[in-house]
């Protein structure tokens, strides 16, 4: 294989991992507890700001981009970082959406949150260069394991693979968990679970804050690769992939985000690339995000689990044990 | 259908649909010769925004590299080879375009070269680009290129703060010492303002307020008010052509409009259009100049490059519109360069032609001028060294690759853009200190 093939499909394995852990943060959210987050974006971006800053050093006079802080982090600091600016971004997004909205007033506030960030951050240039965006990251661990392009980048899928795993760990200990079972019977019935108990308003922020946290970790993966992130990488309809895929994929189940990453966000978009042009320029993208639409609409008329629908759970019905003394069953 | 029959039918065909994707991406690359036998077409990339913010950029690429292979083509192709322009959208984002740059190298047979990338997505993917060995004429102004050190990076069109000092010249040479800066939110706008504005204050101006206008409102009322606020006497600006029409036809209801000093963005034609059709014919004529590198549209090597474009209108929409578009006579200027050196090199293998591109533009002693590929292709097969000058004039590389001239002013009268003065190298050096 040549290296141009190599380094095409390394590049592509680097974003598979990254659209599978934001589809396993955004299945936490959506496909176990019901939150209709349409800002799922800017938490990614956020992540991927985070660990571009605490990368690229502080900025000077005549530099040609302008952010606020920087610093020279090590590996994985800025990692960490990103996971806990998804966090934290999330608990304050959350804390004021989710305390009183639901469902469909939810979903439009969460969907003006990501046109406000984005105008906010395209605007506002002191905070991080504005629609310019930040350039030249430098990639981590690059000084230390001194490898080649090739070597590096493969490297890199490795590293991308790691962080997959340990993300996973996590959303499995957190749905397996009897955390995981309240929110699936939030999900379902919000009042039935309050009346047994549960604090539906903090299950609702659990799940948001860990599913930012998990977008932020996968917005660092995806800026330390590609060294460059503007707002056009995060605008609001990438959103909608990510939705999309859970769909497709399966939401409420972590092997059907995964598939659903791997076929939508992946695939399907990369292989629109392949498409001769064909009509006016601009014809084709267009057309991609009609097939996405169309594509969430279809599986949710006829496929609404998705690929791999969620596992329905049951529970063995306690049958009495019968003792000598009952005497012999009739 | 049971529900599990059809996950697994819906499961089956977005797997044969990915498949089939890859698998004629592997075909592609199974077809793709390791060196370029004899005839097999050359593939030029136009690696730029077709979507997105910025689409305007992609088809002002195809207006200048399809009149140039055709050109080419007819003249025998390079070395017998055909040559092609090939359409790689990077949709404006680094995100989307590293992996486009990937797919590209990659899939794409007997790539020679690209054209791009731009400021979207150029500091993400040059480096991509330099590794893989393919020659770019990109078209990113960004400053951050100006000492650049990548050996297969070529800029033949100005720097963005080459283009600020254009514009401030002329503002000045106009007497204007208070001016508004008006530019749109996008990468490629935002990335002309730090150099204008530092370098109006240079020449004893104020900007007064300058404006970061998200594209494409339907009204721009708050952000006209408080431009009259700040009474400026000349709108510096470069936005989208429908942000130009609401934001000036509304200066014009609320206030009157005041004069207008475009970049080059102004002076395309749906730009000219828009806001023409928003303000009047009068009122541009009038109030409204545009400032593009300067490529006048005459002298042999744009007669070329004009009578080409005009017979490509299967490929090139509307090709008239890009007649008078310094940037595509560039992009067909760099098709030109790499074809030339090719044929300087002997070689169509880029590793071996890229570094003859200065070869065949620099001016030198018994070197023949030409202004086209086929007089370039007749005097090297004469044996004869050659200076090629192209349709936006004569190119010299400084030692980073870069070669950048001179501005001209325009304006639009009687519905045709007339150059009404200039704005030399020499003076932007001396004002950027260059």
């Amino acid at each position: 294989m040549s290296g141009a093939w190599q380094f095409y499909i390394s590049t592509l394995l680097i974003y598979l991992g990254v659209d599978v852990m934001a589809c396993w943060g955004l299945n936490l959210q959506f496909g176990y507890a019901g939150l209709v987050n349409f800002s799922f974006i800017i938490f990614q971006a956020a992540g991927a700001y985070t660990a571009a800053v605490l990368t690229l050093g502080r900025p000077t006079p005549a530099d040609f981009q302008t952010y606020v802080g920087g610093a020279h982090w090590p590996f994985p600091l800025p990692f960490l970082a990103a996971a806990v600016a998804g966090a934290l971004l999330a608990a304050g997004v959350g804390a004021i959406g989710l305390r009183r909205l639901r469902a469909d007033y939810e979903a439009m506030v969460m969907l003006v949150v990501s046109l406000i960030a984005t105008s906010v951050v395209t605007n506002a240039t002191g905070l991080v260069n504005g629609a310019n965006g930040l350039d030249l990251v430098p990639p981590p661990l690059l000084g230390v394991v001194h490898l080649g392009p090739l070597a590096y980048q493969w490297f890199y899928v490795g590293l991308t693979a790691a962080l997959c795993l340990l993300v996973y760990l996590v959303v499995h200990r957190i749905t397996g968990s009897p955390l995981g079972r309240s929110l699936r019977a939030m999900r379902e019935n919000e009042p039935a679970a309050a009346a047994l108990g549960r604090n539906v308003t903090q299950l609702r922020l659990a799940a948001f804050v860990v599913g930012g946290a998990i977008a932020g970790l996968s917005g660092a993966v995806l800026v330390q690769f590609l060294s460059a992130w503007s707002p056009g990488a995060w605008l609001y309809p990438e959103t909608f992939v990510y939705f999309t895929a859970v769909i497709v994929g399966g939401s409420g189940n972590n092997l059907g985000a995964a598939v659903g990453a791997l076929l939508v966000p992946v695939a399907f978009l990369e292989a629109v690339r392949f498409l001769p042009p064909f009509g006016p320029p601009g014809l084709i993208d267009a057309i991609q995000w009609i097939v996405i639409g169309l594509l969430a609409m279809v599986f949710l008329w006829f496929w609404p689990r998705g690929i791999v629908p969620e596992r329905r759970r049951r529970f063995p019905r306690r049958i009495p044990s019968r003792s000598a003394a009952d005497g012999p069953a009739r | 259908m049971r529900p599990r029959t059809r996950s697994l039918l819906a499961a089956a065909t977005l797997a044969c649909a990915g498949l089939a994707a890859l698998d004629g991406a592997a075909a592609a690359a199974h077809r793709a010769p390791a060196a370029h036998p004899s005839r097999a077409t050359l593939t030029v990339g136009e690696f730029n925004p077709f979507s997105g913010p910025d689409a305007s950029f992609g088809p002002e690429m195809v207006g200048g590299c399809i009149p140039a292979v055709r050109l080419i083509n007819l003249d025998g192709g390079v070395m017998g080879h055909p040559i092609t322009c090939l359409v790689e959208d990077t949709r404006g984002d680094p995100a989307d375009a590293v992996p486009a740059a990937d797919k590209m190298m990659a899939t794409v047979s007997n790539l020679v070269g690209v054209l791009g990338p731009s400021s979207d997505e150029a500091l993400a993917t040059v480096p991509l680009l330099n590794r893989g060995q393919v020659p770019m004429f990109v078209d990113t102004g960004q400053a951050a290129f100006d000492h650049s050190p990548y050996p297969y990076f070529w800029r033949i069109t100005p720097a963005d703060d080459v283009k600020g000092y254009a514009l401030a010249l002329w503002a000045h040479r106009a007497g204007y010492t208070r001016a508004a800066a008006v530019f749109g939110s996008d990468v490629g706008s935002q990335s002309d303002v730090p150099t204008l504005v530092k370098a109006f204050k240079q020449l004893g101006g104020h900007i007064v307020i300058n404006q970061r206008i998200a594209l494409d409102s339907t009204s721009y009322r708050t952000e006209v008010e408080k431009l009259v606020q700040a009474r400026p006497q000349v709108i510096f600006t470069e936005v989208d052509p429908q942000t130009g029409a609401t934001y000036l036809s509304e200066l014009q209801q609320l206030h009157g409009l005041i004069p207008v000093i475009g970049t080059e963005v102004t002076l395309e034609a749906p730009w000219l259009k828009a806001v023409t059709g928003a303000i009047g014919a009068g009122a541009m004529a009038r109030d409204f100049t545009g400032m593009q590198p300067y490529a006048p549209p005459s002298g042999p090597a744009w007669a070329t490059f004009n009578g080409s474009l005009l017979h490509s209108s299967a490929s090139v929409p509307q090709p008239r519109q890009w007649s008078q578009d310094p940037y595509s006579m560039t992009y067909y200027d760099g098709v030109n360069i790499m074809a030339l050196a090719m044929l300087a090199a002997r070689s169509t293998k880029p590793s071996r032609f890229n570094r003859d591109i200065p070869l065949v533009t620099e001016p030198g002693p018994g070197k023949v001028v030409v202004t086209s590929f086929a007089m370039g292709k007749a005097e090297l097969a004469k044996g004869r060294r050659i200076q090629y000058v192209g349709a936006g004039g004569p190119i010299v590389f400084n030692r980073w690759h870069n070669s950048t001239g001179a501005f001209e002013a325009a304006r639009l009268v009687g519905g045709q853009v007339k150059i009404i003065g200039e704005v030399t190298a020499a003076q932007i050096a001396q004002l950027s200190g260059h």
